[in-house]
Parts: structure tokens; C-alpha cells; sequence
């Protein structure tokens, strides 16, 4: 299901839980409040000290969420790569990921639009991977190179977090993502060790933690 | 994006390169033991058998190639057998390093009756991978 539909049918269920009012009414307040007000834009902070601190570690990720009511459509992409000594060779995988999905605000009425939300992402991700090692068996000792070209993995996710405005058009928040389902292929050279956006492939489900910092662009007309 | 400190995963390795290859006869699929005056294996110098009699032998895939040729010699005659294979490089964790996983792809043979891949993965247990039928 494409994320326009899942927005869309989202957006038709929230509306027939308004009560109280006529139908005329209903369908004017539906087509103001579903307005969306503004749209942030932010980085990772966790990926930019991973990154700062651990060799041979790369992560950028970059978010943008935008509101109608209560769901924030939200996209998340990243970049990344990871460069790893194995007892007999190297490891390397570089690549980028891109997530969508929708977060379901828990606190609509908070005038500065703070939220607390539970969501769901589609995470896909295309990368390089190569590992580089030493064969030791009865033909004597060999260096072997096997590569991964331009695979491509999916998993989903469920995230819970907050985003806080903290002064004008500044915010910060958390993600919090429990992620599942990783598909990967079965015939490439090299059995995937490292989903971008996901993590080792072997652990299923995985969980992950993001720390934004966010900008707010408000719509004309919007605060 | 941050991930758990338990990054480590199950050394446990139950791959290998050793395959196991078993003689039958052809006209009534039972065991028989073939009087082996040398074994050749491609990549492997000298000879990897000498004067035998056996049933059945294992021998080591070479893990950069993807294909080995074996050379069975007896008074009768040579015989061929040709394995193709393919590798997949499985990395466990990395204080366990990278392995490969082997399949049997393809054999074919001169100079014998037949010869059927029983097992296509190659693991630690070792049962029969090539049936080779005289």
C-alpha cells in the first residue's frame, strides 16, 4: 500500500469520529483542521557522534515530517557506511536508506504543537557490501575478495517519540524504533551482514534510537 | 541512528569445504569399493590419494575457485569428475572473521556410468554430496 493511500485513509477514519456536529459542519471542520500548519526539517544527532567517534563509522540522516491533524507524514534518509576488521580480513558496506511512514500525535490539543506518538515506517535501503579475507584449507592460505553490488533490503518499523519545541522554530525530539521483518537476498556473493537504516541482519527483530534536531517552517497563514 | 551494545553474533559454523564423495555400482545402486591406485585433485599438488581401496572419500573444495576436477586412477583406466560450485562469503561476527558457505551446483564425469549430486550444501556433517556410479 502506498503511503498516499495509507495517509488517505488515515486521514477518512479520524474524520468520522467527529461528533456533534452536522454533516455540513463536519465536512468544513475536516477540511481546515486536515490543512497542514507547517513542515520541519532536522538531523540526526546520534549519527553525526556515532560518527565522531567510532572509526570507520558514517551516518547522515536527515528527517522531515509535515502535519495533517493528528498524523505527520514523515520521511527519514540517510547515508551510511561502516568500514570493520574481522579476525581474518575487512568488512566494508556503504550505502543509503530511505524511510516513510506516519506518527499518530497523542497530544492534538498542546498549543505549541508538542507531541508524543506511536508510528509505523517502511524502511528500504541499497548498498555496497565487500569483505575482504584470508582462506585458510588444504589449497594453503588465500585471500579471497567477495562483493555486493547495489543490493536492496526492506524492513518495517514501529516508533514511539516526542519532538518538543524548544525556542521559535527550533525543535528537538527523539525516535524510538523497533524494527522487523528485514528482507534480504539470497543468492549474492556475500550473505548480507548490515542492512543501512536497519542494522545486522542476524538480529530480528532490532531496535534503534534517533535524537533530532529540527527546524519549523510554518505555511503562510499557519503559526 | 544509535544500535544495541550486544553486537555480537553465534560463531557456531556448521559450513565447510569438505564434501564427501561415495562409489556405487550402477546396475544395483549398492556400496562398492573401488581399488584406487591415486586420487588427483585439481589445485592440490601430488597426488591426494595413493593406493587404496575405498568406498567412498572426502575432499576439500577450494573456497577461491569455483570449480574442481578430480581424477580417479585405476587399472581400468581414468576417470573424470567434474564439480561446480558456488561460494557465498558469510560473515558470523567479527571476532569470528568471514566463512563460506558451499552448494553443489553441477557434476559431470568421463570414464564412469554416472554421477548424481545427493547434497548440494556442504556442511559439517558428513554425509554423502556425489554419488559417482561405475
Amino acid at each position: 500500500m502506498s503511503i498516499f493511500k495509507l495517509t488517505g485513509i488515515l486521514v477518512f477514519v479520524s474524520a468520522s469520529f467527529v461528533h456533534g456536529q452536522n454533516k455540513k459542519e463536519i465536512t468544513k471542520d475536516s477540511l481546515i483542521s486536515f490543512r497542514p500548519t507547517g513542515i520541519r526539517l532536522g538531523t540526526d544527532l546520534v549519527g553525526i557522534i556515532k560518527t565522531g567517534v567510532t572509526p570507520g563509522f558514517s551516518n547522515q540522516e536527515f528527517i522531515a515530517d509535515i502535519d495533517f491533524h493528528r498524523y505527520y507524514l514523515v520521511a527519514e534518509a540517510g547515508r551510511y557506511s561502516r568500514d570493520l576488521s574481522i579476525s581474518n580480513g575487512d568488512y566494508a558496506n556503504s550505502g543509503s536508506y530511505l524511510r516513510v511512514g506516519v506518527d499518530v500525535n497523542f497530544l492534538v490539543k498542546d498549543p505549541d504543537k508538542n507531541m508524543f506518538f506511536l508510528g509505523f515506517r517502511y524502511g528500504r535501503a541499497r548498498y555496497d557490501e565487500r569483505v575482504r579475507y584470508l582462506t585458510e584449507t588444504e589449497y594453503g592460505d588465500q585471500l579471497k575478495l567477495s562483493e555486493n553490488s547495489e543490493v536492496t533490503s526492506g524492513w518495517m518499523e514501529l516508533t514511539t517519540g516526542l519532538r518538543i519545541k524548544v525556542w521559535k522554530v527550533l525543535w528537538m525530539g527523539y525516535t524510538g524504533r523497533l524494527k522487523f521483518a528485514p528482507s534480504t537476498p539470497s543468492t549474492t556473493p556475500v550473505a548480507p551482514y548490515d542492512i543501512p537504516g536497519y542494522g545486522l541482519t542476524f538480529k530480528q527483530p532490532w531496535w534503534g534510537f534517533s535524537y533530532y534536531v529540527m527546524m519549523r517552517i510554518p505555511f503562510q497563514g499557519q503559526k | 541512528m544509535l544500535s544495541s551494545c550486544f553486537e555480537k553474533g553465534d560463531c557456531q559454523n556448521q559450513t565447510s569445504n569438505i564434501i564427501k564423495v561415495a562409489f556405487f555400482n550402477s546396475t544395483d545402486g549398492k556400496s562398492i569399493e573401488l581399488q584406487l591406485d591415486s586420487v588427483k585433485i585439481s589445485g592440490i599438488p601430488g597426488k591426494f590419494i595413493e593406493d587404496e581401496e575405498l568406498s567412498a572419500f572426502v575432499m576439500p573444495l577450494n573456497p577461491v575457485t569455483d570449480k574442481s576436477i578430480i581424477t580417479l586412477y585405476r587399472a581400468e583406466g581414468a576417470s573424470n569428475l567434474t564439480v561446480q560450485y558456488r561460494t557465498r562469503t558469510t560473515v558470523l561476527d567479527p571476532a569470528c572473521g568471514a566463512t563460506e558457505l558451499f552448494t553443489l551446483e553441477n557434476a559431470e564425469g568421463s570414464g564412469i556410468a554416472s554421477v548424481v549430486i545427493t547434497k548440494d550444501l556442504v556442511t559439517v556433517s558428513l554425509t554423502t554430496n556425489l554419488s559417482v556410479y561405475f
